[in-house]
């Protein structure tokens, strides 16, 4: 449930009790140097933005630079066009803002204070997930990630609530232009918009019921009205200085009236907003909900055939606690804790990565991906070559969480490349450090297993690098 | 691109020693593999993730309800096929098939499925089983275990569910890695050999690592990208498939991008982007597979089509039945395959959607049955059961 024990710690006499009290609060996220102090030499434009306006500022820049690179691009030679496209769009926009992001996540759960904290952002962060590739929307998707940190600490109602009404949702589902087609923008002909049922389909079924709760096509086509006019204000040409900046409920666009979703109608009494408030209330608080997430976390952090207690376990508490995470995570803690013995889960390429370093202090890629920079493996580049292109998520459901969606030729052969790679370097990091190979060996692997016997004998043959290799690649170390 | 695969088999067979080597493939299953060689045929099989919008890649140009469904989005400018139907103009690679007789086409066609999900349709359409999630290998992996296969290649980092169920099913994707030291894959295998989830790659990697297989040199980073696009892929494919005894079977996996429920574009657009991905993958697979051409065959396979009507944002949202892709020197004759009932309303699938009024698994067994040469009753029974159609009765 963390990345491991870093050198020179020592194990927590009760792990569940060390991992629980890490629940409550939740943790600050920045790109951290190897001591766990923010980095102090990034270039220019590393800073990790919030939220608020100035997200918005930063998503109108993004069309403003696209824009104008694009016109530019008319009267430019292709030679010139491109370098400009590189300077302007793929470098800041398609490169460091992904760069910044995925160091800030992969250096603050390696140098961090609260990894299990880190491991379940990393599961919700894949449950809601939000990809670059949309409507220009990359400056949104570190912002947004790093937001559902916030509501990690209270209940599932409030964070769905957030990660489905953020801007980042909003336009990589394509629900800023949702639009009822009785609405007012509509039939006074404001916009050619109409109903768009990507976000309203992906309500029901990633993010709550899951499809096993069978559901209706008209359930789905009645949670895409409900989700009507719920859009996003930029400071584009069409705004009015002062007025709100980020997610809009613009009731011009909403299809009034009652809409009907498993059987219970939504009507706007006072707000219309309302509509959407109480259906993300039912649907968070729904006994489907509840089997869908409990199973999910199991999945996940337990075994992709998780032990029906576990499941019941974590499902209990997330009834009884109305949702409220904390509950829930604990009760999963102590699930994975109990059923120990016959399960096991493959690490993802990430986890595996963020382990490698963090339990043997090898220091992670740290160059940014500039032109001026040293040359370097960059974190995001060497998680796609293990088969995890963060953020580039294919598709909105995620990431595989089961192990075997791990396994192949390929990702198996990549993570013995990837170690070879490593090795050398760690190991002159733990001589200067000081650090004894044996003894890092002896703390991760069982000392009277097979695989211990065979990292001893490549280490009694005098080849270290070897023997660091593989214990990484140990499948005492590989699963968990 | 170094030929860094070559005549892997032979040397997995001489690194393990004969007997082992035997042992990836059932003995039922070797004297079907004699045939294996030179002369059999071979197999792509491209993934449209997303859902490939079958009335934009073939669109129903004699239908006069299609341009009043999709008035900002229909096809201006179609390549022609029959008169009812005409070919996006992305497609320029399959409609030179076609001119040539080497394109068939099926419309109306999709997985008895309709429950508008992504995820369970995809898994769908690689187990080719009509309820989500309730199988562990997929019809094309399926295919190669019946038929004895020894080698098949996905052309992707992960295995994807559709080519799982055979051991003979490998993963191959341009990599900048030195790779792994024949002392570092000696130990590895003696450590997973003992891990069922490890054991069966093991075995492979000891024999390439043995083989020594030259890295890639540094790629500058634009190079690298290359190398990894469709056609590049399918370039690759087709230079492991020509070999004498290469794979059988490859596997290109779009694994994005035909979701298109804005803006989706017209004859150029998003869905346009992605169907010439298609087309250029056509193309280089084509030209790779040289000689081999005339024992071919690509297949497309997508998890649903779009909604008949464009939607409010300039796209089209989750529907049902689309087309599908067959195309290669095992085709004959160019003819579009469909149960084309129109676009009215009262016709569409609860009067929105293409209907898959034909089992696109049906088309797919046919496939299987040309290329591993296995009976109808076989591949009903082990490989992908599914209901025929009489509009089929030619194919292929």
């Amino acid at each position: 449930m963390a990345f491991g024990l870093e050198p020179g710690t020592t194990a927590p006499a009760d792990p569940v009790a060390w991992a629980k009290a890490q629940l409550t609060s939740v943790p600050p996220i920045a790109i951290l140097d190897p001591e766990g102090r923010p980095r102090t030499d990034l270039p220019e434009g590393t800073r990790l933005l919030g939220s608020g306006p100035e997200l918005m500022q930063a998503y109108q820049t993004a069309f403003d630079v696209e824009d104008d690179v694009f016109a530019r691009g008319k009267t430019l030679s292709p030679a010139a066009y491109n370098r400009l496209r590189e300077e302007r769009l793929a470098i800041p926009y398609w490169r460091m803002e992904h760069w910044k992001e995925v160091q800030a996540r992969a250096s603050t759960a390696v140098h961090g204070s609260a990894p299990v904290f880190e491991r379940l952002w990393h599961f919700w962060a894949n449950h809601f997930m939000v990809a670059p590739g949309n409507q220009r929307n990359d400056v949104l998707v570190g912002p947004y990630q790093r937001m559902l940190r916030e509501h990690m600490t209270g209940s599932y109602r409030d964070l769905l609530w957030h990660a489905v009404t953020h801007p980042g949702m909003l336009v990589y589902l394509d629900n800023n232009r949702n639009t009822g087609p009785n609405s007012r923008a509509a039939r006074s002909r404001w916009t050619r918009d109409s109903i768009n049922e990507n976000l309203g389909r992906e309500l029901l079924e990633l993010f709550t019921l899951s499809p096993k709760a069978g559901y209706t096509q008209q359930d789905v086509e009645a949670t895409t009205l409900i989700l009507t006019g719920w859009t996003v204000r930029r400071p584009d040409r069409w705004y009015q200085p002062g007025g709100p900046l980020g997610t809009h409920f613009d009731y011009d666009r909403h299809e009034p009236g009652g809409q009907t979703v498993l059987g219970k109608t939504y009507r706007a009494l006072f707000r219309p907003s309302s509509k959407l408030e109480d259906l993300v209330t039912d649907l968070a608080l729904h006994p489907h909900t509840a089997q869908h997430l409990a199973r999910k976390l199991c999945v996940a952090f337990i075994d992709d055939d998780p032990p029906l207690q576990a499941v019941q376990a974590v499902q209990q508490a997330f009834v009884d606690g109305e949702g409220h995470l904390p509950t829930v995570h604990a009760a999963l803690l102590q699930a994975g804790h109990d059923h120990l013995h016959g399960t096991r889960k493959l690490s993802s390429p990430e986890a595996w990565f963020l382990q490698l370093h963090r339990v043997t202090g090898a220091v992670l890629p740290q160059s940014p991906p500039l032109p001026s920079a040293p040359a370097g493996h960059k974190t995001f580049h060497v998680l796609a070559d293990l088969g995890q292109a963060l953020p580039r998520c294919p598709q909105p459901n995620g990431w595989p969480i089961l192990s075997r969606d791990w396994l192949s030729r390929e990702m198996l052969d990549r993570r013995a490349r990837w170690a070879q790679l490593m090795s050398p370097p760690t190991l002159r990091r733990l001589r200067e450090s000081g650090l004894s190979l044996k003894d890092l060996i002896d703390r991760q692997l069982a000392p009277d297993g097979a695989d211990h016997r065979v990292v001893s004998a490549a280490l009694d043959s005098q080849d270290p690098a070897r023997a660091l290799a593989l214990m990484w690649l140990a499948p005492e170390f590989l699963w968990s | 691109m170094p030929m860094v695969y070559s005549g892997r088999r032979r040397f997995l067979q001489q690194a393990l020693g004969g007997a082992a080597a035997l042992h990836l493939m059932p003995a039922t299953a070797q004297d079907r593999a004699a045939s294996d060689g030179a002369q059999a045929p071979r197999l792509l099989v491209v993934l449209l993730r997303g859902g490939m919008d079958g009335l934009h890649a073939v669109p129903p140009v004699g239908d006069t309800d299609y341009a009043r469904l999709r008035p900002s989005i229909r096809i201006e400018r179609p390549l022609r096929l029959d008169g009812r139907f005409g070919l996006h103009p992305a497609l320029a690679g399959l409609h030179a098939l076609w001119e040539a007789g080497q394109l068939q086409i099926v419309h109306t066609t999709g997985f008895p499925y309709a429950g508008r999900s992504h995820f369970e349709g995809q898994d769908i359409m690689q187990t080719g089983l009509a309820t989500p999630y309730s199988s562990p290998s997929g019809w094309v992996g399926r295919a190669m275990e019946a038929a004895g296969l020894v080698e098949g290649v996905a052309l992707s980092i992960p295995m994807p569910i559709i080519v799982r169920g055979s051991p003979a099913a490998g993963t191959a994707y341009p990599n900048w890695m030195r790779p792994v030291s024949p002392v570092l894959a000696r130990d590895l295998h003696a450590m997973w050999q003992a891990d069922p989830a490890f054991s069966s790659y093991s075995e492979r990697l000891l024999a390439e690592a043995m083989q020594r297989m030259g890295p890639q040199r540094n790629l500058r980073g634009d190079e690298f990208r290359e190398q990894r696009s469709p056609a590049a892929l399918a370039r690759l494919a087709a230079q492991r498939m020509s070999e004498p005894d290469g794979p059988r079977v490859g596997l290109i996996d779009v694994d994005s991008g035909f979701d298109t429920h804005a803006n989706q574009g017209a004859d150029s657009g998003t869905h346009a982007t992605r169907l010439a991905d298609l087309d250029g993958i056509v193309q280089a697979w084509r030209e790779g597979m040289g000689a081999h051409w005339a024992r071919s065959v690509l297949v497309t396979v997508t998890e649903f089509g779009r909604t008949a009507a464009e939607n409010g944002t300039g796209g089209t949202d989750h529907g049902v039945g689309s087309c599908c892709f067959v195309a290669g020197g095992m085709v004959t004759s160019a003819r579009v395959f469909s149960a084309w009932q129109g676009l009215d309303k009262a016709q569409l699938f609860e009067g929105r959607d293409l209907p898959a009024a034909i089992d696109v698994r049906a088309v797919y067994a046919r496939v299987v049955e040309r290329v591993f040469a296995l009976s109808p009753a076989e591949i009903q029974s082990r490989v992908l059961t599914h209901t025929r159609h009489a509009a089929l009765a030619d194919l292929m």
